[in-house]
């Protein structure tokens, strides 16, 4: 990688660490995890960074790349098998409250749905992404974004039946 | 809640979690292990090219191993020696490996001072291709050297001998094709290769008792065996014997008979083991070996035997004629010549002229009638071999005789050596290996420490 490259990836790296984290924390549940799935992603978007920034889109880029990994990790024997949670879900998750407790419910029944369906909700609703940049963070179609979307929500509704009402969109 | 609007909340109320520092040196380190992987895979895909090119490399050889057979076609044209001969090589190929087509020459070259120096090689009657007889070195005995060995009239076959052990089979090597065809010999007995009939059909051959032909002390008897190619199939004569060795035999123009030294006389008996008649040897002469039967199929040559003598015959190595059917018949002057490798005419001869030190040496056509002598090819007496550290050496050196007739010289051409051995492209491949590795670690070192440097700077002034 030439000089100016280099220098161009490790800005890029200092201004978004933090916002990379928060996203794949979102998507996998586990801080020192997502630290550890963020940096496998830095280190492949390293390999491909003259090639990204040429497309001027590394942010979109490095999304992929983190939501892959994490689907990726997800599909391990390893993960199966000792999945990085406090407690296992519970199918009713309480009452509608505010504060720590909703947060807690959330993040709980979020842990119970698959992961590209978790993914779908993240990215959407956590990171603010439209239908078509959430297809092109999970290399999928629009059509299958709105699918697992209404999948997900349908899902949340049954597990927290007093935050997510019938009336919410798609 | 409700809606989307209402997701959107639980979302963003879930999301009020104190974020935990990142741990120390995160950035750094994730730089530095980037930085690692980029070059481990650089050096990974060097490696991968480098075996590529080594496999590019092999691979024609592999190839041209594999489509063994199908390099030599049809004679050219004329067959020629080429003008003089290649020096020796290392990498000179096999007839297995890729066969040289019919030959004009077969000869034993390399390091007069080493045992293991020699090259059994063929030479192309129609162009410059240089093979090893591979069949004669796998049939090599320490303490005697290669095997005996008779190169057909035509230039197309190798019959190869034994040793000093019994041999059980004589092995016959195509060299058109590389192929090889087993020859049972059955009793094993020690094979001494007499010659080869001009119709290519028979081979005669004795019996020799286990042990050098050379060490004429532990020779008992011997008995001529003809070998028919067609049938495959040896036939011993035991009325024609001699002791303690067959010295020499030699077919008659029409195949069908054979002269044959049997003690101080020579004995003419046809294909079927009938003697015809015999003849007195002039004192201190022996049947030429091979070539004693001129084309016209009157005359037999003589010469001085210096192991049948032990002592130096008064004419030197002159070449005495007499007549083939016994009769009284004026025949031509005895004649100084080298040693005789076949006859062109009646009149017309091949001889082998080694120079003053026996390095080296020259292929001459005389003409008997006019004394004109023309040089047909040459080893070049100045090279060395062994790594410099010994002369080379020609011998055992035979024509395909039933090629003479036509036979032309040719302006000699870079020789074609066939496909280079493994070993070779192996050891250019690491060459290569470790040359161009070295240039590019060297040159990668020095990216790595520029891109440190900047790096490293780049951190500082971010961090002031």
């Amino acid at each position: 990688m030439r000089a100016d490259d280099e220098r161009a990836y490790v800005e890029f790296v200092q201004g978004r660490v933090l916002a990379l984290r928060r996203t794949t924390y979102h998507l996998c549940g586990d801080w020192h995890l997502a630290e550890d799935l963020v940096q496998s992603a830095l280190l492949l978007l390293y390999r491909h960074w003259p090639r990204v920034v040429a497309a001027s889109a590394p942010d979109a880029y490095v999304r992929q790349i983190v939501v892959n990994t994490v689907l990726e990790e997800r599909r391990r024997w390893w993960w199966r098998r000792v999945r990085p949670m406090a407690e296992p879900p519970d199918r009713h998750v309480g009452s509608p409250a505010a504060g720590v407790e909703g947060r807690l419910d959330l993040r709980t029944a979020l842990a119970s749905l698959p992961a590209r369906q978790r993914a779908v909700l993240v990215l959407r609703y956590w990171e603010g992404l439209d239908v078509a940049e959430t297809a092109e963070a999970l290399s999928c179609t629009t059509g299958t974004v709105k699918s697992q979307t209404s999948d997900a929500i349908a899902a949340l509704r049954r597990l927290l039946p007093d935050y997510v009402s019938e009336g919410t969109d798609v | 809640m409700t809606g989307d609007h209402g997701l959107s909340t639980l979302f963003a109320l879930a999301d009020t979690e104190a974020e935990p520092a990142l741990r120390p040196g995160f950035t750094e380190q994730t730089i530095a292990l980037a930085r690692r992987s980029v070059r481990r895979r650089r050096v990974g895909a060097t490696l991968a090219a480098v075996v590529a090119v080594l496999l590019a490399g092999i691979a024609p050889a592999l190839f041209a191993t594999a489509r063994r057979g199908a390099v030599p076609a049809a004679p050219a044209g004329r067959p020629s020696l080429p003008d003089h001969f290649a020096s020796y090589s290392d990498v000179t190929s096999t007839v297995t490996r890729q066969p040289a087509g019919r030959a004009i020459v077969y000869y034993e070259y390399g390091g007069n001072d080493f045992s293991d120096g020699l090259q059994p090689l063929v030479v192309g009657a129609d162009r410059d291709t240089y093979r090893r007889v591979d069949a004669v070195e796998e049939r090599k005995s320490m303490g005697y050297g290669f095997p005996e060995v008779l190169l057909s009239p035509d230039g197309t076959q190798v019959l190869v001998g034994g040793t000093d052990r019994e041999a059980t089979s004589l092995t016959l090597v195509n060299l058109t094709t590389g192929g090889r065809r087993d020859l049972r010999v059955d009793p094993p007995l020690g094979i001494q290769l007499l010659a080869w009939s001009p119709d290519g059909r028979y081979v005669a051959y004795g019996d020799a008792p286990v042990g050098s032909p050379n060490d004429v002390n532990k020779l008992a008897t011997t008995e001529l065996v003809i070998l028919d190619l067609a049938t495959g199939t040896s036939t011993h004569y035991p009325q024609i014997q001699a002791a303690p060795a067959i010295r020499s035999a030699s077919f008659a123009p029409d195949s069908r008979r054979l002269a044959v030294q049997l003690g101080a006389e020579a004995w003419i008996v046809t294909i079927d083991g009938q003697r015809e008649r015999q003849l007195t040897l002039p004192a201190g002469q022996e049947l030429l070996m091979r070539y004693a039967w001129l084309p016209g199929g009157t005359l037999i040559a003589t010469t001085a035997y210096s192991y049948a003598s032990g002592v130096p015959h008064p004419d030197g190595g002159k070449l005495v004629f007499i007549n083939a059917d016994g009769s009284d018949r004026q025949v031509p002057a005895p004649v100084s010549v080298g040693g005789v490798l076949g006859w062109i005419s009646s009149t017309r001869l091949v001889t082998f002229e080694a120079d003053e030190r026996s390095v080296g040496g020259s292929i001459v056509e005389t003409d008997l009638g006019t004394g004109e002598r023309r040089t047909l090819s040459r080893f070049n007496r100045a090279e060395r071999c062994a790594y410099g550290l010994s002369d080379c050496i020609a011998t055992d050196l035979q024509l395909a005789t039933g090629l003479l007739g036509t036979l032309d010289t040719r302006a000699a051409g870079p020789p074609d050596r066939g496909p280079r051995p493994i070993w070779m492209w192996i050891v250019v491949g690491l060459i290569a290996t470790f040359v161009l590795g070295g240039i590019g670690a060297a040159l990668q070192l020095r990216r790595w420490r520029n891109r440190r440097r900047e790096a490293s700077s780049d951190l500082q002034r971010t961090a002031r």
